[in-house]
């Protein structure tokens, strides 16, 4: 039997984990099981995401090529791991749906890279648009409201 | 430094508390993709941002001194294992993984419970990176990482939390359950099975994409105090039912650290469980919560025989008794109050 970790060495030992109650054992080579067996503190997610994968990669699709990195949906879904930032793009719906799966959630809610002091200039502007807004409607400007709210809007993303 | 025990950071019950962010420099492919001249690159452009930082050289490394980092849980186990060049940028409690599972892997690790200051500490990191470097992110996945689970904030918070009422009476176990379906999860530390022995677990959230950093953070410290209160109820209950036998089994583990000729590992972290809980409860007042915190790390196997030069399993279980019964008996006299970074050691050190 392969080690489940490196697919590579043969198994020599059967590792258990329980992560919230629930009990994952696993066929491992020596050098794996002695590179899990301190440091729980990192949670690395042992090709927990290449499983979730297994179920698109069998889509009958053509084999598009990463052009950044080279890589193919299958390698990523083999390896549970992403090749580069432009694989996000290219691979983008057959990806999406095991993001969702994963977190629930497909829209990123947060820090944005921007840099902080820019952040807090669009934080500003958005306050600043939505007092107009309860004006506007207090006054039922409702044409200014709706212009306001998109313009609202096409900040927040 | 400040002291290891100050304000109100629930030491008692929270040994430490880390913010990682996982971050990669746009335009370079990620870990599994990437040549020894792309990780040479990225090392040298962070180290550009960040020329203050002391770098420790992972790739050249001994092996027993870089596998004692991984038990100061400064590296992950993985990091190990990488090919690539690599290593660890370090500044007081700022530890920065370079070349990891992603490019940039910030971490800040504080004593106790201070979610905030070390959110602080990270953020401003990722700040610093982001003016100066192209950093991967997409406007709907949030950051970019190497692997889909850490997509959106990229933000891992977790607590290292002391929990041996709610480990002696079962009721972790129940507590694990719940936070699952919470997007969180509780993990035992020191290999699994043995989480019984230390009563030492890992508190951290799951979720990544869809949740701010903020609510994030507050969703962990609501849950935290909740778990510290149980805790503390736990306590109470046990103490009621038999405060005698609680000290007797809490004085002999401490008699046993004090005097015993050998210790294994496991017999450290089982002594180190209960004469934790002796504290808390108050039957014994005169070790401190640092000098077993410090030793925690201090005992495990890599870091014994980095500093004894004792690479024998037998020799080793003397080697640390030995310093256990040092640490304990000079206890009221001696104690630095530093946090682990003073573990740094000066050979790895490369301005």
């Amino acid at each position: 039997m392969l080690c489940d970790k490196c697919k590579k060495r043969n198994a020599t030992v059967m590792y258990k984990q329980t992560v919230n109650g629930v009990s994952e054992q696993m066929a491992l080579c020596s050098e794996c099981a002695n590179q899990m067996s301190i440091g729980g503190l990192f949670d690395d997610d042992f090709n927990f995401f290449g499983s979730l994968f297994k179920g698109n990669s069998t889509l009958p699709t053509e084999e598009k090529v990463c052009t950044l990195c080279g890589s193919t949906f299958d390698q990523i879904a083999r390896d549970g791991k992403v090749g580069c930032a432009k694989c996000y793009e290219i691979f983008e719906d057959r990806l999406r749906p095991s993001i969702e799966r994963l977190h629930g959630r497909t829209k990123h809610v947060g820090r944005t890279p921007k840099g902080s002091a820019q952040r807090d200039e669009k934080q500003e502007k958005i306050k600043e648009l939505k007092e107009q807004l309860a004006k506007a409607i207090e006054k039922e400007n409702f044409e200014e409201a709706a212009k306001l709210r998109d313009e609202i809007r096409g900040l927040e993303g | 430094m400040e002291s290891y025990v100050d304000k109100n950071n629930q030491i008692q019950y929270v040994i430490s508390t880390r913010v990682r962010f996982a971050r990669n420099i746009a335009d370079y492919p990620f870990a599994s993709r990437m040549d020894q001249t792309s990780a040479r690159e990225i090392i040298e452009k962070v180290q550009g941002v960040l020329p203050d930082y002391q770098y420790i050289d992972f790739q050249t490394l001994d092996p027993v001194r870089a596998r004692s980092y991984v038990e100061k849980h400064f590296v992950s186990p993985n990091f190990l294992t990488v090919r690539m060049p690599h290593g660890l940028l370090v500044k007081d409690d700022l530890y920065i993984m370079l070349c990891e599972e992603d490019h940039m892997r910030v971490q800040c690790i504080v004593p106790g419970l201070d979610f905030d200051r070390a959110f602080a500490g990270a953020s401003a990191v990722c700040d610093a990176l982001e003016d100066k470097l192209p950093i991967a992110y997409h406007e709907r996945l949030g950051y970019l990482t190497h692997c889909p689970t850490n997509l959106g904030t990229g933000m891992r918070a977790s607590v290292m939390m002391f929990l041996p009422a709610l480990t002696y009476s079962g009721a972790i176990r129940k507590i694990s359950q719940q936070l699952s379906k919470m997007g969180l999860t509780l993990r035992g530390i020191y290999g699994e099975g043995s989480e019984e022995s230390g009563c030492l677990y890992q508190v951290s959230n799951q979720i990544t994409l869809g949740i701010s950093e903020e609510d994030t953070l507050n969703k962990l410290k609501e849950i935290v105090d909740t778990i510290i209160e149980n805790e503390k109820r736990a306590q109470k209950a046990l103490e009621a039912q038999n405060h005698d036998k609680l000290h007797d089994i809490t004085s002999r583990a401490l008699g046993t650290m004090k005097y015993a000729i050998t210790m294994s590992s496991e017999e450290f972290m089982s002594l180190y469980g209960k004469v934790r809980f002796g504290i808390n409860i108050g039957c014994l007042q005169d070790v401190r919560y640092e000098t077993l915190d410090q030793l925690s790390v201090a005992v495990q196997p890599a870091t014994i025989s980095l500093d004894s030069t004792v690479q024998d399993a037998a020799l080793r279980d003397k080697v640390r008794a030995e310093k256990v019964r040092k640490a304990l008996c000079g206890d009221k006299a001696s104690n630095d109050n530093t946090m682990p970074n003073s573990h740094i050691e000066k050979n790895d050190r490369k301005e």
